[in-house]
């Protein structure tokens, strides 16, 4: 398109790499492909997002953007003489000048060097690649820059405490690192770290979570409508790129603080080429916080993550371990220990073949999760989930569109131990086989539309075969990226699924099962529909969204006083609004997130029609958490860096109790009143009609950056809940009290990098 | 650099608003207002030398332990209008495990509609109305020579009983005797019940009871043998009650249906359900003189 720069977006679910650029460059029969990788020269590190450019010298423009393993690509091409250009935010641009028309197929890698004044003086134009407002059709992209920016009781930014920012996201308390999408349960948010699926990374203790803001390169958040390149989740996509080590030299950093201590180290193995990085982090907070919190806060977390990264090329292998551990009571008072641990091991290679410009990338992982209850030795329940996973993704470029499609095939074991918590599924260990495909394309329809279409097929060895199709679809009704119409729409299913007591707020034990319905696995339907637009240094973006979701396992009610009870079949429909704000100047950052969410089950128990006439019910599950309100603010001046972060949350639902007694079973005459004391009975209203109360917080926190002379010294000051608010987290309707969240909560980090 | 003039002072506006939002903190309470002030549980026997009812404030815990009450509870007649006053007793489960049954040795009356009304000084009050149900002729079991695991012990080992004019089985308890082995018992019997009420088949004009009373023998025998002793079978009755006419809807509910708070009750301003039933004991076998 002349005079024009136009970019195409990335294409995140079903395409590993970009999507082409439009071209209006006339067609020759010898087209040039031209690829490469973008890294950061100072650690050897791909930059994602950077924008690639040709321009010829009748200034028709062709581009794209490189994905997040920094490689793009540019085809066809015709012969001729181009200005080629790479940009990014924070990095001096990169010129040159290239001759192009033999080889047809060239590869160009560009190491790109940090500008030292660039955060203050850069003016961002065309698309932003992160931040909240960059919602397009559920797709957010989270740099870790966006991460540094809120108020976090560690030494650095983490995924945890910023996804919580986000209105599509729901947390329930700051303890058990249960982050509900959007209507959806965590069990059915599909986690991945370098392509490895990981169930619980989540810590107990909620700002954190396996993935700290200095390991991680880039997440791809998929709220919903996500494509078909990911299966087996019914909710939505956290798509997490660990950074590889150091290429050029070692470096590493230390850090404490009162929450929880970490060190870093990382550095080339074969210089240039070949880089290893290691981390681990342990929390203290069950020591420290008798005199930090003049309170017990028994929880227990650590995790460590090494990966051995090598570059080449056209390509790029990774080799990654990861282990979590989580440990604690979520209540203080409750004698239940809540305990899981993760462990991912795997390896990805993501390359383009030689001479056809396809773009291969191939995962194999290991990954496990195990959830217990009880004393460490003597635990009440267990569950275990296992999961090998092989896949293997191409994306072939064809004209000015992709072609990508995907193979892979898992096998679940799950094993658990539910001791009659859940009476219809008490004792297991089973093998679940699965594979399958799937096929997509871009379809850049004109310079205003894009229309991403996408099929996967699952076949289950114990499940019905599934079709899920899938749509992701992009408009620019001016042809300008700052006014921008995105939609997504699509069928979901999940074969294996996490169940827990959503009865009882103060438990996270999730096992890992099959389908409880027979063969009816847990199917979603999403649409979207949103609207991007660019003001200025404003960007608002505004999304509704709705979900059906069918064969949900919920808890039968019941108002005998016990933890075990049997799963019934659920349909769930989610309605929402997401809107964001965000505002920019220089080094000033302002966001204000707005989410609303309507979730209701519908479930049909034999006892509804008993109690209520109607053995359909419907009825706000405990994470329906209509009113979301965030807001973050933060700006860096020099050394220093200052950010508040204010919270507020209506009240969730919970069943009101309206009393307790005991009573006698009369059937039979089998037991009478003088001679037994009957079953303790808890006397409810109808399930979840009540409101807790609304919970608001206000976080802050400074940094100031001491340059030594061999490593930078960060302090990190801040205090968690700054009006002192006591929060309920959840009532105990059965000891009559509640329990709240952290109260004000003050904290010093120190974290020391090489420099 | 120079910040928006309007950035700092709204900022500080909005800070303000949000440290002033700390006073409006309000205390939750997740108890629902209600009128619903006791629990009621029992039946009302016109068989029965003496009448038991659980009576209990609802509680706002799970916790248990000694929950005082103050009440009157009286039952009405509703045919006379002649009102009894009952005895409280504290009945003991277990440890920290209590429970206020109320009591009258007033005989109550097959076919008669009763009104049991429990009343705080301040006036709360819970009542239950409750219709007893008719008399039936005591059933006549089959006449046994021998009830033994003994292999001398020829009978069948299914006894029928037939219960004769009546619509609702409330209850069938075999009742068995046994002389307890253990010598420390507190008691020379030990009682070891079988409930049949769930098997029984309708007939034309009641029920008929099916008894498989040398599975019963064979499951006492096997709780002592695993001790090492041998208990001494001394006299099998047969419990049978008759319910009124909600007892059939009663019956039927599983207990988890039976449990909802709205569902089996016929108390008004309360929870529970006060049934109302004609029991008999029928004797089958054996002498009870033993235990004596």
């Amino acid at each position: 398109m002349p005079g024009s720069l136009t970019t195409r977006r990335l294409s995140q679910q079903a395409l590993l790499l970009v999507g082409a650029m439009l071209s209006a460059l006339p067609v020759f029969a010898q087209q040039v492909t031209l690829h490469g990788q973008i890294t950061d020269t100072a650690n050897g590190q791909p930059l994602q997002g950077a924008h690639v450019v040709l321009e010829n010298l009748l200034r028709n423009v062709q581009g794209t953007i490189s994905n997040e393993t920094g490689h793009y690509e540019l085809t066809p091409i015709p012969p001729g003489l181009y200005l080629f250009q790479v940009t990014y935010i924070g990095y001096t641009t990169h010129l040159d000048t290239l001759r192009l028309g033999d080889p047809l197929d060239l590869t160009i890698d560009v190491a790109m060097t940090r500008s030292s004044d660039a955060l203050d003086e850069v003016v961002v134009t065309g698309e932003k690649e992160s931040g909240a407002a960059t919602l397009k059709a559920g797709l957010q992209r989270i740099r870790p820059r966006d991460m540094r920016r809120i108020p976090t009781p560690g030494p650095s930014g983490d995924l945890a405490g910023y996804l919580q920012t986000l209105p599509s996201v729901v947390s329930t308390g700051d303890r058990g690192g249960q982050l509900f999408i959007r209507g959806g349960t965590p069990s059915q948010n599909l986690i991945l770290v370098d392509g490895m699926l990981i169930y619980q990374p989540f810590h107990i203790l909620g700002f954190f979570s396996a993935f700290p803001e200095d390991l991680v390169s880039n997440v791809d958040l998929y709220a919903g409508g996500f494509g078909a390149r990911y299966t087996g989740r019914v909710s939505s996509v956290i798509d997490v790129t660990m950074r590889g080590g150091n290429t050029q030299r070692v470096e590493g950093s230390a850090s404490i603080g009162p929450f929880l201590t970490g060190v870093r180290v990382e550095g080339p193995v074969k210089k240039g080429s070949t880089s290893l990085l290691g981390a681990m982090r342990t929390s203290l907070i069950e020591r420290t916080a008798p005199s930090l919190l003049g309170q017990d806060l028994p929880l227990t977390f650590s995790d460590w993550f090494v990966k051995l990264q090598r570059e080449k090329d056209n390509g790029r292998c990774s080799a990654a371990v990861m282990h979590t551990y989580d440990r604690g009571r979520i209540d203080v008072d409750r004698d239940e220990i809540f305990r899981w641990s993760n462990t991912v091991v795997g390896g990805q290679c993501t390359g383009f073949t030689p001479g056809s410009g396809t773009l291969a990338n191939a995962n194999a992982a290991l990954s496990y999760v195990g959830n217990a209850i009880g004393a460490a030795d003597r635990p009440e329940r267990t569950a275990h989930a296992w999961r090998i996973n092989l896949d293997v993704n191409f994306t072939y470029p064809l004209n000015a569109t992709n072609i990508s499609w995907g193979t892979f095939l898992r096998a679940d074991n799950l094993s658990y131990d539910l001791r009659e918590q859940f009476q219809n599924i008490n004792e297991e260990d089973g093998v679940l086989l699965e594979m399958g495909g799937y096929v997509g394309t871009e379809l850049a329809l004109d310079d205003h539309l894009d229309l991403i279409p996408s099929l996967a097929l699952t076949v289950p060895f114990d499940h019905p075969i599934g079709l899920e199709p899938r749509l992701r679809l992009r408009w620019l009704p001016w042809g300008n990226p700052k006014q921008e119409l995105n939609a997504a729409a699509g069928v979901y299913r999940q074969t294996s699924i996490g169940i827990s007591d959503e009865r009882d707020a103060g438990s996270v034990f999730t096992a890992w099962v099959s389908s409880p319905f027979g063969t009816k696995p847990t199917r979603a339907l999403h649409a979207l529909l949103g609207w991007n637009q660019q003001v200025g240094p404003f960007d608002v973006a505004a999304e509704g969204y709705y979900k059906r979701l069918n064969n949900l396992p919920v808890p039968l009610w019941s108002t005998i006083a016990r933890f075990t009870t049997s799963l019934a079949p659920a349909d769930g429909t989610v309605w929402g609004l997401d809107t964001r704000l965000e505002y920019q100047w220089k080094t000033l950052y302002a966001y204000v997130g707005y989410g609303y969410t309507w979730t209701q089950y519908t479930a049909a128990q034999d006892n509804f029609g008993v109690w209520f006439g109607d053995p359909v019910q419907d009825y706000h599950p405990p994470h329906d958490r209509r009113h979301h309100v965030n807001t973050v603010v933060s700006w860096t001046w020099r050394r220093f860096a200052a950010s508040l972060r204010w919270q507020f949350g209506s009240g969730l639902p919970y069943t009101v109790p309206f009393g307790f007694d005991s009573l006698v079973p009369l059937p039979g005459l089998e037991e009478s009143p003088q001679e037994s004391y009957g079953n303790p009975r808890i006397l409810f209203d109808r399930p979840y009609e009540g409101r807790l109360s609304t919970y608001h917080r206000l976080d802050a926190a400074m940094e100031y950056a001491l340059a030594l002379s061999v490593a930078a010294l960060t302090f990190r000051a801040g205090v968690l809940n700054l009006y002192g608010r006591s929060n309920l987290f959840y009532y105990d309707v059965f000891n009559i009290r509640r329990v709240d969240q952290l109260p004000l909560t003050p904290y010093l980090s120190l974290r020391l990098t090489t420099l | 650099m120079r910040l928006p003039a309007v950035i700092v002072p709204s900022a500080a506006l909005v800070l303000l608003a949000l440290l002033g939002l700390s006073a409006c903190e309000t205390t939750f309470d997740a108890f629902e207002e209600n009128d619903r002030y006791f629990s009621i549980t029992g039946y009302l026997d016109a068989g029965a030398d003496t009448q038991f009812i659980r009576i209990e404030p609802l509680r706002d815990s799970l916790l248990l332990g000694t929950i005082p009450i103050e009440v009157e509870v009286t039952l009405e007649h509703l045919a006379t209008g002649v009102k009894k006053t009952w005895n409280d007793s504290l009945f003991r489960f277990a440890d920290e495990v209590y429970a206020h049954n109320f009591w009258s040795a007033e005989p109550v009356q097959p076919r008669e509609t009763y009104r049991l009304e429990v009343r705080q000084p301040d006036g709360i009050t819970s009542t239950a109305l409750v219709t007893l149900p008719d008399t039936f002729p005591t059933p006549i079991p089959p006449q046994v020579l021998c009830m033994s695991l003994h292999p001398y012990c020829l009978e069948s080992w299914v006894l029928s009983v037939d219960v004769k004019g009546i619509k609702n089985l409330a209850a069938a308890t075999a009742v068995y005797h046994y002389l307890d082995p253990d010598p420390l018992a507190a008691s020379k019997c030990g009682i070891y019940k079988v409930p049949y009420w769930r098997e029984a088949t309708p007939t034309q004009d009641g029920f008929r009871i099916r008894i498989e009373w040398r599975r019963d023998l064979e499951a006492i025998a096997d709780i002592w043998t695993a001790h090492g002793r041998v208990p001494f079978f001394a006299n099998f009755d047969l419990f049978v009650a008759v319910g009124n006419d909600e007892w059939p809807a009663i019956a039927q509910l599983d207990q988890e249906t039976l449990f909802l708070p709205d569902v089996a009750t016929n108390v008004e301003h309360g929870v529970g359900f006060v049934g109302g039933v004609l029991s008999k004991n029928v004797y089958v076998f054996g002498t009870k003189l033993l235990c004596e």
